[in-house]
């Protein structure tokens, strides 16, 4: 038997020390590990147990608070992976036990910051299926609108919108996720202006990519191979004639492999 | 005259003559039908002596005709002759007249001579009846019989291994998640489809695996939870040999899938074929849905749909909103696009199209974009802000450098004078394009050809063709077979 009002104190301990200033994130994890275990001693939380009764609501709820507080944990030590582990715990509470219990409070920020961190990574993909989860009246909530709109200027490129944005985040634990997404974005507004641009001077190029300082924006500049001159930036187009010859050579083994493909094909049909 | 009334008269006067004077016109509509049923009955009873699954498939296909005929006056008559008391349990449950549960005592129905002939019948027939009696409970709109009618059936078919009864089994698990999500509970239900997606490939049943596959996909899908359809799709195997309409069903769900991990192309290629693979002259309705969902994944490609597609026939009202909102993509017009949306929301809603619809903006605004780039040499930024109805010129800016770089528009930026340029336009046939799209079309040509010579059926050569009365028989019976194909229009109309 899981002795719920231990779990409770640790779960309030837990939460004083994730939402207090300075937390010390080897003792919180100490902790988050320990309220863990004595969950599961609960027998709400064994194979096949009657869940639809407000007495076991009451392990469960506990059971939500920590993976909250273990996700929050989670951003504050930067780890991507146990966030994510943390989130698809949690998916289970507001998804599959809605029915039986009242919503969290933290439900909307927890489902934004996942949002946000899909985006950061680039999993567009990932992003849209878990936004279809989200149903239509959380979608004008604050936090969760938030990584809406950015995925909509990031498709677009509005990347100024985005730059933009970074200043306006509706909550401090969405900081972390957003410096990452403003490297994933670097990286985009980057390859656009490869294409886009033949030359650049520094000051537009250093506001476009958002760098701090000249130093950066050259070290920056070295590592995505531009040629710098005389305070400009050269992107480096593919060489015409080089490219061309690989490309003829390509589409004509293309071709070869079409035409034996049709002839086998007639071959079966005549 | 009642319905009870009726077998009361049958019961007395035996089988009346079809056009004999005792019959109006309601009791000889019932008397047809209780011997098309018998006749059903007879055939599947033959078709598992011989193990003909291809009979047995054309009565189950002919289940669409016979539903909304059915009464329960008439299958009981049914049940009565065919099948023991002991069988007949299930119809004491289940079967209702006017409003009351039906005697099924067999033994008082002496009326009958041949009843005692075709007493000792297959479970295929009484699982038959099953299907048809939880059928009719769902028509009747009575679910909450209708969901426990149709897990017992499903727990009477999985009760029996001979594959005699992987067509009926599969559309027992049909009608049952049918009602399971009549009755919004649709959750519920899914491990034991799964279990029973299991035994289906353990039992080499394509029947039941396309069907349950197809459950299972609905199931997620309506839960919007596409991660686990993606994962199913991806792990599992859809079977060769399965009906044209559960392809269909499977094409369109795996489209949806695809759509939303924003993988249009696939997407749209197997809308396509959904819509090409669903029967022509009925299935309006998964017909319309598909096209609605195929007409925004084309336009997320960037193509525009056809005009003409819009006034198919029966088709042009539901698509309306569609033709509308095509329209404002097509002019690249921001500001309509944004009406169009909100004044169709429902129905957008509705269809679940919404969060799709979403990502057209985009769309339009590089359409917009393009017909600029078409249109002028060189232009400013800030013009092309005023003209896509954009904030700022950084915004434009960062806009148009990603349409250069997803290729959508052929132009340079030149950030000195703030402008536009575009670049010269290539002649089309001087690059590889005209070949591929040439080698597309050979490749859709090759693979119908080849899906033609893989669906046809040869005689079994062992058949002993010697005897000619055997093979008119066959002749005929392969004859009928074809033409309840062309009929065959199923139960697609079910779902939509």
């Amino acid at each position: 038997m899981g002795d719920i009002a231990g779990i409770q104190s640790m779960v309030a301990d837990l939460t004083k020390m994730v939402d207090g200033p300075h937390p010390d994130l080897s003792k919180c994890k100490d902790l988050v590990n320990k309220v863990k275990i004595e969950l599961v001693k609960c027998p709400e939380f064994q194979p096949g147990a009657y869940l639809d009764n407000s007495e076991s609501n009451k392990p469960l709820i506990l059971a939500r608070q920590t993976y909250e507080k273990a996700a929050g944990l989670s951003i504050l030590c930067q780890d991507i992976d146990g966030f994510y582990r943390n989130v698809a715990l949690l998916k289970d509470f507001y998804f599959d036990y809605s029915s039986i219990l009242p919503p969290s409070e933290s439900e909307t920020l927890v489902i934004a910051l996942q949002l946000l961190l899909l985006l950061a990574e680039n999993q567009v993909a990932k992003f849209h299926t878990e936004l279809e989860l989200i149903p239509e009246e959380l979608r004008d909530n604050v936090y969760v609108r938030f990584p809406i709109e950015l995925e909509q200027f990031l498709t677009e490129g509005s990347y100024s919108e985005l730059l933009a944005a970074k200043d306006h985040i509706p909550e401090k634990s969405f900081a972390y996720f957003m410096n990452l997404l403003m490297e994933t974005v670097r990286d985009e507004v980057a390859k656009s202006c490869e294409s886009a641009f033949d030359e650049l001077t520094y000051a537009a190029a250093q506001k476009m990519l958002n760098l701090d300082s000249v130093t950066e924006l050259e070290q920056y500049s070295m590592d995505r191979g531009w040629i710098l001159e005389n305070s400009t930036i050269r992107f480096v187009k593919d060489v015409e004639g080089l490219k061309d010859d690989r490309k003829i050579e390509k589409s004509v083994f293309e071709m070869i492999d079409r035409s034996l493909h049709y002839a086998v094909e007639l071959e079966r049909i005549v | 005259m009642s319905a009870s009334a009726i077998v009361e008269n049958v019961k007395e006067n035996g089988i009346p003559e079809p056009n004999g004077g005792i019959a109006l016109n309601g009791s000889n509509k019932h008397d047809l039908l209780v011997a098309e049923l018998r006749k059903n009955v007879e055939v599947i009873d033959l078709a598992v002596g011989t193990k003909d699954s291809r009979l047995q498939s054309r009565i189950l296909r002919q289940t669409r005709i016979i539903r909304p005929k059915l009464t329960s006056a008439a299958l009981g008559a049914v049940v009565k002759r065919t099948l023991s008391k002991e069988e007949s349990s299930f119809f004491s449950k289940y079967l209702f007249e006017n409003g009351v549960a039906m005697e099924m005592d067999t033994t008082a129905d002496k009326k009958s001579p041949d009843s005692s002939a075709s007493m000792t019948t297959v479970p295929e027939v009484s699982a038959y009846l099953q299907l048809l009696c939880v059928a009719m409970l769902i028509d009747n709109k009575n679910l909450e019989k209708a969901v426990e009618a149709s897990t017992e059936l499903i727990e009477f078919v999985s009760k029996f291994k001979s594959r005699t009864m992987d067509d009926i089994g599969s559309r027992a698990f049909f009608f049952y998640a049918r009602a399971h999500e009549l009755t919004n509970n649709l959750a519920v239900i899914r491990p034991r489809l799964l279990t029973a997606y299991r035994t289906s490939v353990l039992r080499h049943d394509p029947t039941g695996q396309a069907m349950l596959l197809n459950l299972l996909l609905r199931n997620y899908i309506h839960y919007k939870l596409y991660d686990q359809a993606d994962k199913l799709v991806q792990r599992t195997e859809f079977p060769e040999t399965r009906s044209n309409n559960q392809l269909a069903r499977f094409m369109y769900f795996d489209g949806r899938i695809k759509a939303i991990q924003l993988d249009y192309t696939d997407a749209f290629e197997s809308l396509q074929q959904a819509l090409r693979k669903a029967p022509q002259g009925t299935a309006l309705g998964f017909r319309i849905i598909v096209q609605k969902f195929m007409f925004i994944v084309q336009m997320l490609t960037g193509d525009i749909p056809d005009r003409a597609a819009f006034r198919q026939q029966y088709m042009e009202k539901a698509l309306g909103p569609y033709l509308e909102l095509t329209k404002s993509v097509r002019v690249g017009d921001l500001s309509l696009f944004k009406d169009v949306v909100e004044k169709y929301r429902h129905v957008f809603m509705r269809d679940e199209t919404m969060s799709l619809i979403t990502r057209l903006r985009q769309n339009v605004i590089k359409t917009g974009l393009r017909k600029i780039n078409a249109s002028y040499s060189r232009i400013s930024l800030d013009d092309i802000c005023t003209r896509l109805g954009l904030e700022s010129r950084e915004r434009a800016e960062g806009v148009v450098a990603k349409a250069i770089r997803d290729e959508v528009i052929d132009a340079v930026i030149d950030y000195k004078t703030m402008s536009m340029r575009s670049k010269d336009n290539v002649n089309t046939y001087t690059t590889v394009e005209p070949a591929n799209a040439y080698h597309s079309r050979i490749e859709f040509c090759l693979n119908i050809y080849s899906g033609a010579i893989r669906a046809m059926r040869f005689p079994d050569a062992t058949e002993d063709e010697a005897n000619t009365e055997a093979r008119r028989k066959r002749l005929k019976e392969e004859q009928e077979l074809a033409k309840t194909l062309e009929e065959d229009e199923e139960d697609l109309e079910d779902d939509f």
